[in-house]
Parts: C-alpha cells; structure tokens; sequence
C-alpha cells in the first residue's frame, strides 16, 4: 500500500484526508470534510481561471453534489460570473456478475442550459478507480458542450485512474484534460475499494445507505439552483 | 451437435482428443472482454431484428465438440445454412495444412455438416482487413464453396467496436429502449447483452432466451420485445397535472422529463414489470402534485 501526495497538498489538506480515512468520521464530519476539500479546490481552480467572465461548467455525481461540488461551486461563485452546473444519478454494475464488465448508465440528469462553446468543463467526484462513471458522464456532457479545458478533480484517485480514463476517449478530448488530486493511492481490495482511498464505500460514509438510497435523493443544490430556473 | 462417436468413426480417434482438448481450452477462459465475445454480441444484435419482428428460432452455440466453434449460428429451418466462424484476433494467422491447421478444421467441420445434412457456410474471421485480404488470396481452393474471409474490427472496449461497424451501432440502437439511444444508453445494453451471453450455458441456446436474459439486469435498457403498454388512467390523470411535467412509454420504458428537459431520466425498469405496477400503485396511493413530490418516485 502506497500513497502519494500531489503538489497540491498541504498540512491541512493532509489531516482532512486523514479524517476521511478514520472510520470513525460520523457521516455529518465526512460530509463537512469533504465540502472542506471542495472548497480547496475551488480555490485552486479559481487560481488556474485568470478570467472573471470565463464560462465555466461544473459536473458532479448525486452522492457528491451537496458536499464536494458545493465546496467547489461556493468558492467558484465568490468571483466567476458564470457557471452552470449538472448532476448525475448512476447506477453502477457488473452485468451478471462478469468481472470484466462495468457500466454505469445515467438513470437521471439534472443539466443547466449553457452556451455550447465554453472555457471550463468541471467534473467532480469523491474518488476515481476505474474511472466508469466519469467516463460515463463527460461522454454525456459533451455531446453538447465543447469546452476548452477540462478538469477532472477528485481528493483521491487510484495510480491507474488517469490511464484508464485517457484511453476511453480521442486524443482531441484527453489533451484537453487537467488532472487535480491531493493524494494517489496503488492498492485496490477484490470489492473494488481503493487502499486507504476515502476510507470505504463513499455512499456509506456520506449518510446513503446504498445505491438505491443515493440514487432517490434529489440534492440541495439541485432544488436550489432549479428553483431559480423553472417553478417547481 | 455432434457425439462423440461421430467425430470418432468419421475422423478417428486423434481428431477427437484434439477437439476435446480444444474444446477444454475454450471453456477455461470465460472474460467479457475478448474478441470471440465482442463478435457473438454483435451477432446476437443482429440476430435480434429476425428474432422478435419474424419470430424466427434461432439457437447460437460456442465452445462446443465442433472443429470451427468459436460461434456457431443454428436457423431451426434446416435448409437455411449452419454458420461456423473462427475468430482470429492476431497479426498473422495462416490457413496451414494438417490437422490442428485452420483449413484442415474447416474441411473437417464441412464433411461433419454434410453427414448431417446441413448446408454449411464457414467463416474465418479477423481484425486486421490487410490480413482479410491476404487470406482471401491464400484460401486453398477447395475451400472457396463453403468459406469466406470476414473482417470484424477489435478494440480494448465494447464501445470503441460498437463506433467502429455502423451495421453494430444501428444493431444496438435498434435494440435499445430508447429512439435515440445516448452513448451511456448503447453501452448499457451492449454490454447488459454481453454479460447474458457470458454467463449463460453456451452448448445450444436460443438468440430469445438471451435477449429475455438479458432484461433481467436493472436497468438493461433493452426494449420490450412485444406488446403495447398504456399507463393506468388514474396515474396518467396525476402526471398530466403536474407543472412542466411530460412523459411517454415509448419502447416499453417510462422516459419522463421536467422544465423543458432540465431534468430528465428514464425509469430502469420496464413498463412490463411487477415493478412498474408497484410503480403505477406508489403514484394513486400518493397522489403527487407536484414535481417535488413526485420525484422521489421517478428511479
């Protein structure tokens, strides 16, 4: 078991990371914990943005959408001017039980109206192992939108993640991605779970008992930032 | 399809223990991801079309007692031709001669068919087309009558095949529960199709029991094979009153949107399942007015 930390670390990442990993971080701490590192990222990635009035798009999984993404778009809105955002509820599996096989279709989207051109995709996630679901998504998103730069941003991620990730999509896509982690970790249990990663199976930790649970819940930011665009 | 006996009194005695060590080798390495799965589920899609509009019987068998049995395409009209393909995903694959050698097998498996008096059509089918047409010209001559060279492209994923043969892509689209299947929409019932066909017994089953197999999984978003779906008029007098709230069944999937396609999602379950009735219950017991109300419903 080996973790690496990125460039991007510091001594108060660092513990936030470690308050992940303690299994016993009740799930309203794990929580906070991980809006905490949202909001260190958006705080890199506002200082990677040096145009207040760059179009930016944000793009997060349910399970993470009012923890991570909402760190992230906290601090992205105390200077850009415009950013959208999109949430995804998928549902993960192996068909019959092949191991080879993953899939992991959108079964709902929640997709703000943008411009098609536009300067910054984001594309959030807790962790990133085989990278399925993130795959899954941005494929989905650009089919309508052409951004210029994409961030694929995840406290952890596994030392295969990137890889795995670039060798779904045409150099045309994957030039364009910009990878921000603050820890790498190699190992990788039989059940798919990264060693010490986030400290097991996210749904869990955050408060959803399984996927079934994360995948009925409608996010705060979702009825929030919906509420303003169409009457519920 | 073929005894042992056959093989051995047509054959001989060390043509069967080739086969039968073949045969063992073959069965030892069920992955989804290989070139021989990615071909039989391309052929299943194909299959498809023939099975639920022409209600055709059509059994696929693979890995089984035959000298060319990568995949084998069984019509249950006798006079239609038995099809053999041997897949061949490497750089250099040649014809030989002997046995063991591809022509020798594919001579061997004509001979077996016409004892039975099946029609053959054998296919040797590889990855790269320079190799299709070198093949082509080395092909012994006496194979000519019964055997062609296929090409069938290979990548490391399902999905970068499927982008590669259009005849796969509108084979899928066709299949899916949706008019104009999302990327996510193809792979899903891609791969749901592929997992079926891995983990079912491969001996001799037919391209339905696959398909049915195959919506086991939730969600598959494989359509509905057959049949019109209306939704209870109770639970369509509550949809229709919902504010920017539209719907429709098409395919036998409940596809809904909200605010002009802000949000929008598909049920994982078809509108032929228990669950859909529970569904349709959920929604007259409690009588959503709004979308806030009912979107908890609405996975």
């Amino acid at each position: 078991m080996t973790r690496t930390y990125s460039a991007l670390i510091n001594s108060d990442i660092k513990v936030l990371l470690d308050r992940l990993i303690d299994r016993d971080t009740v799930p309203e701490l794990y929580q906070e914990t991980m809006t905490k590192l949202g909001m260190s990222f958006g705080d890199i990635i506002l200082n990677k943005i040096d145009d207040n009035s760059a179009s930016v798009y944000l793009a997060s999984t349910v399970e993470d959408a009012d923890f991570l993404a909402k760190g992230i778009l906290d601090r992205l809105e105390t200077q850009l001017k415009s950013i959208a955002f999109a949430c995804f509820w998928n549902q993960r599996f192996s068909p019959f039980g092949v191991i080879d096989l993953q899939v992991a279709p959108i079964l709902k989207k929640y997709q703000e109206p943008t411009t098609p051109k536009i300067n910054y995709l984001i594309v959030v996630k807790s962790i990133i192992s085989g990278a399925c679901v993130v795959k899954t998504n941005l494929i989905e998103l650009i089919q309508s939108i052409e951004p210029e730069l994409i961030f694929i941003v995840a406290p952890v991620t596994h030392a295969q993640s990137e890889e795995k990730l670039k060798q779904e999509f045409d150099s045309a896509i994957y030039d364009k991605f910009r990878f921000l982690y603050f820890a790498q970790d190699d190992e990788c249990a039989p059940n798919g779970e990264i060693i010490p990663g986030i400290g097991g199976m996210v749904y869990d930790r955050l408060g959803f008992q399984d996927q079934e649970t994360k995948n009925r819940y409608t996010p705060k930011v979702v009825k929030s930032r919906r509420a303003k665009l169409v009457s519920v | 399809m073929y005894s042992e006996a056959q093989i051995r009194d047509q054959f001989g005695n060390e043509a069967l223990n080739y086969l039968k060590n073949k045969h063992r080798g073959g069965t030892n390495s069920e992955k989804g991801n290989t070139y021989e799965s990615f071909f039989a589920v391309y052929q299943l899609a194909l299959l498809a079309e023939q099975v639920i509009e022409q209600k055709e019987t059509i059994y696929v068998g693979s890995q089984i007692l035959a000298f060319v049995d990568d995949l084998i395409i069984n019509h249950s009209q006798p006079e239609i031709p038995l099809k053999h393909y041997q897949l061949k995903n490497s750089a250099s694959v040649s014809w030989g001669k002997g046995l063991k050698s591809i022509s020798d097998d594919f001579c061997k498996q004509q001979q077996l068919n016409q004892q039975n008096n099946r029609q053959t059509v054998l296919h040797l089918v590889v990855s790269d087309p320079q190799l299709r047409s070198s093949l082509e010209v080395s092909q012994p001559h006496d194979l000519k009558t019964y055997s062609q060279v296929t090409f069938f492209p290979y990548s490391r994923t399902l999905s970068h095949v499927i982008e590669q043969d259009t005849s796969f892509l509108e084979a899928i689209k066709s299949l899916s529960a949706f008019e104009n299947p999302a990327p996510d929409k193809i792979e899903c019932a891609a791969k749901v199709l592929l997992g079926a066909w891995v983990a079912c017994d491969k001996s001799n089953v037919s391209v339905l029991d696959i398909l049915k197999k195959a919506q086991e999984a939730s969600p598959s978003y494989i359509r509905v094979l057959s049949g019109e779906w209306e939704l209870d008029p109770d639970v369509k007098q509550i949809l229709d009153s919902i504010a920017h709230f539209s719907y429709d069944l098409a395919k036998g999937f409940f596809h809904w949107q909200f605010g002009g396609g802000l949000e929008k999602g598909t049920l994982s379950y078809s509108c032929d399942t228990l669950r859909f009735r529970q569904f349709e219950s959920l929604i007259k017991s409690e009588k959503p007015i709004s979308y806030e109300a009912l979107e908890v419903f609405l996975i």
